[in-house]
């Protein structure tokens, strides 16, 4: 290709409106003609004007103002089916109550954990004798005892040498000691 | 604020099962459909009046004039062809007329380009600079017969197919890449400050 045909197909080869062919010659002769590279990036230059308009932006509120228009003088008595059914609607409210009750349940009995009903401690006397006599509130943190919710007095050192077997310990419980 | 997103390259989509059945519903007279049908196609259609009028406003108002004749016409539109390439002809067209009766350069919206500055860009003197190479590339636009216009916004700013193109202005492929060729021409040129004689001149488009 030389450089009379280059410069008439510039305008297409630019937008990359050639046929692949034609592109290909094209782009042979421009890598070794500074004169056609130079009208080139010409072309390039003012192409890039114009693809800089498609980073417009649309005023707010523009097409919901549009579609506004159009259905007031289309459909001047029809209002637009919401697209969500009332059976939707229904459950979408029940699933937000079911939630919002969970919470609710679970924070309660966050709140009330450390006064539960008395009953624990008359149905388990024997574990309770066995683990208060033993390790005082560290080896029982896993399980719930009414008895051991109020404020336990500090551990003696000498304490420590009756505590249970570690493997006794429940798993995930303390081992630092 | 909403955004103008073009495709590079793109060929002629044809109209898919769904978008038939739907434009089916909307000869059937059914506002839903025809709803849903608008809001698929509402931003394109703005766009191209706006590439093609720079002006808010007017945009706007042909958008909202081509979808009303859509409607009033859709009992008379083939399902087989393209729906989108007959709704941004009925655009275009109405475009060209709004520019026949004004004449060139007084359609430029230059109070209304402050709100294209990009928010992506936070630099306030990029931001400037971009918004006055655009406000410059409209006043070029604008002096360019709608017929190059036209084509020049349709495929290079929206990103359509010079196929796509030939079903919306409703001419030939070649004539498209004729079009287009000269239109990138005059562009450039006046891009460049060049003094051209911009005249709205025949269709030659055998070589194309
Ligand atoms: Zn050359």
């Amino acid at each position: 290709m030389g450089c009379e045909e280059t410069l008439d197909l510039l305008p297409l080869f630019v937008g990359g409106d050639l046929p692949r062919d034609k592109a290909g010659s094209l782009a042979g002769h421009v890598a070794g003609c500074p004169p056609c590279a130079r009208e080139l990036i010409l072309y390039r230059e003012s192409r890039a004007g114009l693809l800089s308009l498609r980073a417009e932006e649309a005023p707010e509120g523009t097409f919901g103002a549009l579609r506004a228009v159009v259905d007031r003088e289309l459909f001047p008595r029809h209002r637009p089916r919401s697209g969500v059914s009332w059976p939707d609607e229904v459950l979408r409210h029940a699933a937000v109550l079911m939630v919002g009750l969970a919470i609710g349940v679970g924070g309660y009995g966050v709140l009330r954990r450390p006064s539960p009903a008395p009953v624990a401690t008359a149905e388990r006397p024997s574990v309770r004798a066995e683990l208060v006599g033993s390790v005082p509130g560290r080896a029982v943190g896993r399980v719930f005892f009414p008895e051991l919710s109020a404020p336990l007095p500090p551990i003696a050192p000498e304490h420590r040498f009756y505590l249970p077997k570690v493997d006794v310990i429940p798993a995930g419980g303390e081992r630092d000691f | 604020m909403m955004r103008s997103v073009a495709v590079e390259g793109r060929t002629v989509k044809m109209p898919d099962a769904g978008e038939v059945a739907l434009i089916r519903k909307v000869q059937l007279g059914d506002p839903d459909a025809f709803r849903e049908l608008m809001d698929k196609y509402q931003r394109r259609t703005y766009w191209i009046a706006f590439h093609m009028l720079n002006n808010y406003d007017t945009a706007r108002e042909i958008s909202q004039e081509a979808f009303i004749r859509v409607f009033r016409n859709i009992a008379r539109f083939d399902v087989k062809k393209n729906f989108y390439t007959w709704l941004y002809q009925i655009c275009v067209n109405l475009c060209i007329d709004r520019m026949r009766k004004v004449s060139h350069g007084k359609t430029v919206d230059i109070d209304g380009l402050g709100g294209l500055a990009d928010p992506g860009r936070k630099d306030p003197a990029d931001q400037e600079e971009r918004a006055e190479t655009r406000r410059r590339v409209h006043q070029l636009l604008d002096r360019l017969p709608p017929k190059y216009k036209a084509v020049l916004t349709l495929r290079d700013i929206n990103g359509f197919s010079c196929e796509e193109i030939s079903e919306i202005v409703g001419c030939t492929n070649a004539t498209v890449r004729w079009r287009l060729h000269r239109a990138r021409r005059l562009f450039r040129a006046l891009w460049e400050g060049k003094g051209v004689e911009v005249a709205d001149d025949a269709d030659v488009s055998d070589s194309f």
